[in-house]
């Protein structure tokens, strides 16, 4: 076959263009330690990658609002524990205060006691999250749940509880109310105050008082024992939906990682072979450039 | 006595052929040269039974060109221009796409990492605050988008602007080249440069548009686009125009409308009417559902002040991606409370509406991805096509060069070959001296 001069030329430089664009898309993605480093590199891991990425932000949010449920729980929990003593010291207090053998001044005593016991009740009914707003209102997070109206304690909140998304179309709740404890077929608060005015108030037998009280420290105990067993599921569902999590977010990166970041061993042996193949063409342009007939005559 | 006639002519007949060679080696690197080569003949009076011949002439020289080869390497040109064209493009729009500050994507994950922050804390004005700063950074996101493609927009059309009167000039060149061929040809002058030349200004246009060709034995081609619509007819041009995106060819008083000029201008027209529309229709569909599904879902719900919710997102309906902003809303106006029946379904701790957009959240994304992905898999395939085409081209030129091109070693064996003849027709003269001088020392 005939071939022009300058087609030898060509079919040189255009193997060393080839080998070059090559080499230069082997060296940016060494440089960028990437095997993708635009989306047309790969369509298909391109798309994953988008997949993969977003899986990866909504876990991370969930992973936030799982801690941030716990803290709020956890801190629900200590101001319920610290009610429940409390509970049990008026429940004490009450049946020595009810027993026959109390004097009036043994009462009295006691009654001091539980009239702080009482605002300590109330205070913990009235705590308040790191955000300085009410934990066991509702959605009333302003206002505090159980105030002293002059006339007796009243709940002024709601029951409406507060989800937070923890996993794909799956909500946590992440508060409780006082309503369902101090409130529970009952009003604690005044019972006790009801037999504190007449321990006060000189009375010589407070059974049918204490016997309330006595009542409604089996409601209320009842009550704490129901919110914080609720919220100790939550929490324990919580740690659960975090571990598979964390599982799950493990495995997308190693996903992420396989797709996006070069294999550097291969990439390597591949730098090698364009180099050997650019060195080869290089040296044939060389050898091919120098054969001429006009050499010899 | 012919032998000096004869060494005469093979003398003249050699130092033409030493000429066309040199002229060969001297072009050998001109686009688009074909080579030359002399048609020798017997000179024959062809009377006398006893002559055997007067000598020898060159009777024309012949221009090495294949019409098909010519026509092939044009036909490739337009196919590789295409694609090449369309590459550059479609990467210049992944990159916008594609770009990582730009990505909506990202911006959707922002947004709802700030609405799933205030799930749990739905009163705080601090994370409330982070709302409003995320939405705007994703309408920015669209924004900063829709900008990037208009201003290709612009690069393609200013680009388009030039080519076309680029191109008009080009016909206008080709019919002027035809005039001369057809005279030189009547003349019976060489046309032998004015060919070549017209080859390369052909094939020079067949890198903006795809062309026939219509070759006259009088010398003059016709010119036309594949789908017809005449360009350049002997010594007449036409002139093209693209008014909007309406491609036009007008010959004298006749205007034809072209669909489809192909190449490299059809690949213009086509990304900047065709695909980059369909990617801003895209990313206007992603920005008017985002901001209605949030709007609609907020207006639903109450603020913190209990007052009914008010729109997060604005845009002008013309251009949604483009005008895409948050409006005056304040933190606390955001309603994440529930609705019960017409009036706030709790107080400021409530978050029943904020749950409901979350749940929004996943309609947002198949959309962008789609848009990603089908960018990303036609930019790798008009890239291959580029290749293969690229590929295609340079063969259709290598059979073009490799019977018209020159070829080096040739040249220098026939510059060889063609000086020892000159050296032997020179002989052939002395010898016929000779010859004579031997014929008058007979009478000395």
């Amino acid at each position: 076959m005939r071939v022009s001069s300058n087609q030898t030329n060509q079919t040189l430089m255009e193997g060393l263009r080839r080998n070059n664009n090559e080499y230069a898309k082997v060296i940016e993605q060494m440089s960028s330690g990437k095997r993708i480093n635009k989306i047309s590199d790969d369509p298909l891991g391109s798309t994953r990658l988008i997949g993969f990425e977003r899986d990866e932000a909504s876990l991370g949010q969930w992973q936030k609002n799982i801690d941030q449920l716990n803290s709020r729980l956890s801190r629900s929990e200590t101001y319920l524990d610290s009610s429940f003593n409390t509970v049990l010291r008026i429940q004490d207090l009450t049946l020595q205060a009810a027993n026959d053998s109390a004097t009036q001044a043994d009462r009295e005593a006691i009654a001091v006691e539980l009239e702080v016991l009482k605002e300590g009740l109330m205070s913990y009914a009235n705590a308040k999250d790191d955000e300085n707003n009410y934990l066991f209102s509702g959605s009333m997070i302003n206002t505090p749940p159980v105030f002293d109206t002059g006339a007796g304690v009243v709940y002024q909140g709601d029951n409406n509880t507060r989800k937070v998304p923890v996993a794909n179309g799956t909500e946590i709740e992440s508060n409780v109310t006082v309503d369902g404890v101090f409130f529970n077929g009952g009003n604690f608060f005044d019972d006790l105050q009801a037999m504190i005015d007449d321990i006060n108030g000189g009375s010589a037998t407070i059974g049918a008082t204490s016997g309330n009280t006595l009542a409604g420290v089996e409601r209320t105990i009842e009550g704490l024992g129901r919110a914080t067993s609720t919220i100790g599921g939550r929490m324990k569902s919580a740690e659960q939906m975090q571990y598979s999590q964390e599982d799950i977010s493990n495995n997308n990166k190693s996903i992420i990682g396989k797709i996006r970041d070069l294999d550097y061993v291969e990439t390597i042996t591949r730098a090698n072979e364009l180099d050997l193949a650019l060195t080869t063409t290089q040296k044939t342009y060389a050898q091919v450039s120098k054969q001429s007939l006009f050499n010899f005559i | 006595m012919s032998i000096i006639q004869n060494g005469l002519s093979g003398l003249q007949a050699s130092q033409i052929l030493l000429d066309t060679t040199s002229n060969n080696i001297a072009n050998a690197n001109t686009e688009g040269f074909s080579r030359q080569e002399g048609i020798l003949v017997t000179r024959t009076s062809g009377k006398n039974p006893l002559s055997p011949g007067d000598g020898v002439e060159v009777s024309s020289l012949r221009r090495i060109s294949d019409d098909y080869a010519e026509s092939a390497l044009w036909r490739a040109t337009s196919q590789a221009n295409y694609y090449n064209q369309m590459e550059a493009m479609y990467s210049q729009a992944e990159g916008i796409v594609g770009a990582v500050g730009l990505s909506v994507s990202e911006g959707i994950d922002n947004l709802f990492e700030a609405f799933n922050a205030a799930a749990a804390d739905p009163q705080t004005i601090a994370t409330r605050q982070q709302i409003l700063g995320n939405a705007d950074n994703l309408a920015k996101r669209f924004n900063q988008l829709t900008v990037n493609l208009d201003l290709q927009t612009t690069q393609i059309t200013e680009q388009l602007d030039f080519k076309i009167k680029e191109l008009n000039q080009k016909f206008e060149s080709l019919a002027s080249i035809n005039k001369q061929i057809v005279e030189y040809k009547a003349l019976k002058n060489s046309t032998a440069a004015l060919e070549d030349q017209r080859n390369v200004m052909i094939k020079n246009l067949s890198e903006d548009l795809d062309i026939t060709a219509q070759r006259h034995s009088d010398g003059r081609i016709d010119i036309s686009l594949k789908s017809g619509e005449p360009l350049v007819l002997g010594t007449r041009s036409s002139t093209i125009g693209l008014t909007g995106t309406n491609l036009s060819v007008q010959l004298g008083a006749q205007t034809f409308n072209v669909q489809d000029a192909g190449s490299g201008l059809g690949a213009l027209i086509e990304f900047r009417d065709t695909n980059l529309p369909a990617i801003r229709n895209s990313l206007n569909t992603q920005a008017t559902d985002l901001a209605d599904q949030i709007n609609n879902q907020l207006v639903q719900g109450y603020d913190l002040n209990s007052n009914p919710g008010v729109p997060l997102f604005t845009y002008n309906p013309a251009d949604p991606a483009g005008s895409l902003a948050i409006t005056n809303i304040t933190p606390e106006e955001l309603a994440f409370i529930d609705d019960n029946a017409g009036t706030p379904a709790g107080g400021p701790g409530d978050n029943g509406n904020l749950l409901k957009i979350i749940d929004l959240k996943s309609n947002f994304y198949d959309s962008y991805t789609d848009l990603v992905s089908d960018l990303a898999i036609n930019t790798s395939r008009v890239g291959a096509e580029a290749q293969a085409n690229q590929a295609l081209m340079n063969s259709a030129e290598a059979k073009r060069d490799n019977i018209s091109g020159v070829n080096r070693d040739e040249e220098a064996a026939n510059l060889v070959a063609f000086t020892q003849s000159y050296q032997a027709n020179a002989k052939v003269i002395t010898l016929a001296g000779d010859l004579f001088n031997s014929v008058m020392g007979i009478f000395r």
